[in-house]
């Protein structure tokens, strides 16, 4: 079992608050496939730096509003 | 075969391949005094041919979309490589004949075998990536899992260098002698087609993991 990630991200609430973008549309505005949005949205991948970028600019939205870190305990 | 519908269609020309690829590879047929090689290599493209077309007019399912391409890549890659090895490891004894690949008709048609495998396995992937154009098809996700892959491929490869090498330097040099060099690049061959192997596998078992890990709650 994979260690829990320590980036957590809001992607799905802000798609369907952008009018239900729908995974396919968000993965072609950031340049990826469907897969890595629904394992994003299933917090099992920690984009990289340019594609939380990409992501947030998708979505209207700042980074910060997107993606959170949490510290490990 | 147009006028069918693109499902049965793809079945058609799958069976076409098939029959194309038995008449190639099916030594039992080699004593008829027929090109059955090369009537087996025009079905087999005919058959691609349609099944390409056939491919573009099915409409993606909701199961095909779950899968990411590359993990199609990785899973046909995954079955290219182990029909290649067997092919490879089956035909061994037709190159111990110490004479070049030339003047040995039967590891010709071996060769030939192995040959028209890997221009399958080439036309697959294309027609896989076809199935996809317009939408991207590698990321960054793609080129970690790829990464992490290729870690055991070189692994895998370096670790079948390694036993060829032992092989080969403990074997007895009566026995070396009998080894012929059409043998020893068979051996090499599937040496690199363990590497891919291992490539793929792992490949195809993060991406079929980290799927199954997304279904469950």
């Amino acid at each position: 079992m994979a260690a829990p990630l320590t980036i957590t991200n809001h992607i799905r609430r802000f798609r369907f608050d952008r009018g239900e973008m729908t995974q396919q549309a968000l993965a072609d505005a950031c340049g990826v496939t469907r897969q890595t949005i629904i394992a994003l949205e299933a917090r099992r991948y920690a984009p990289s730096l340019e594609l939380g970028f990409r992501i947030a600019h998708a979505l209207d939205a700042t980074l910060e509003e997107i993606f959170q870190w949490q510290a490990p305990t | 075969m147009i006028l069918l519908s693109p499902r049965n269609q793809l079945i058609a020309s799958l069976c076409l391949a098939g029959f194309g690829l038995t008449l190639f590879f099916g030594n039992s047929f080699r004593d008829w005094d027929m090109p059955l090689d090369w009537i087996g290599t025009f079905l087999f493209v005919a058959a691609v041919w349609f099944f390409v077309d056939a491919v573009h007019r099915i409409p993606h399912s909701e199961a095909e979309l779950a899968i990411a391409p590359q993990e199609w890549q990785a899973w046909v890659g995954l079955a290219f490589c182990s029909a290649c090895l067997v092919a490879i490891w089956t035909s061994l004894p037709a190159f111990a004949a110490p004479v070049s690949i030339r003047e040995n008709p039967e590891a010709g048609a071996a060769g030939r075998s192995i040959g028209m495998l890997f221009v399958a396995w080439a036309v697959l992937a294309h027609v896989l990536n076809q199935r996809w154009a317009g939408t991207v098809i590698f990321d960054e996700r793609d080129r970690a899992i790829e990464k992490r892959a290729s870690t055991w491929g070189r692994a895998a490869t370096t670790a079948a260098v390694i036993c060829i090498a032992v092989l080969l330097g403990f074997s007895p040099t009566e026995r070396l002698q009998m080894l012929s060099y059409p043998w020893i690049a068979q051996l090499l061959m599937s040496t690199l087609l363990v590497g891919m192997w291992f490539d793929n596998a792992v490949a195809a078992l993060l991406y079929w993991r980290e799927r199954r890990q997304l279904d469950s709650p």
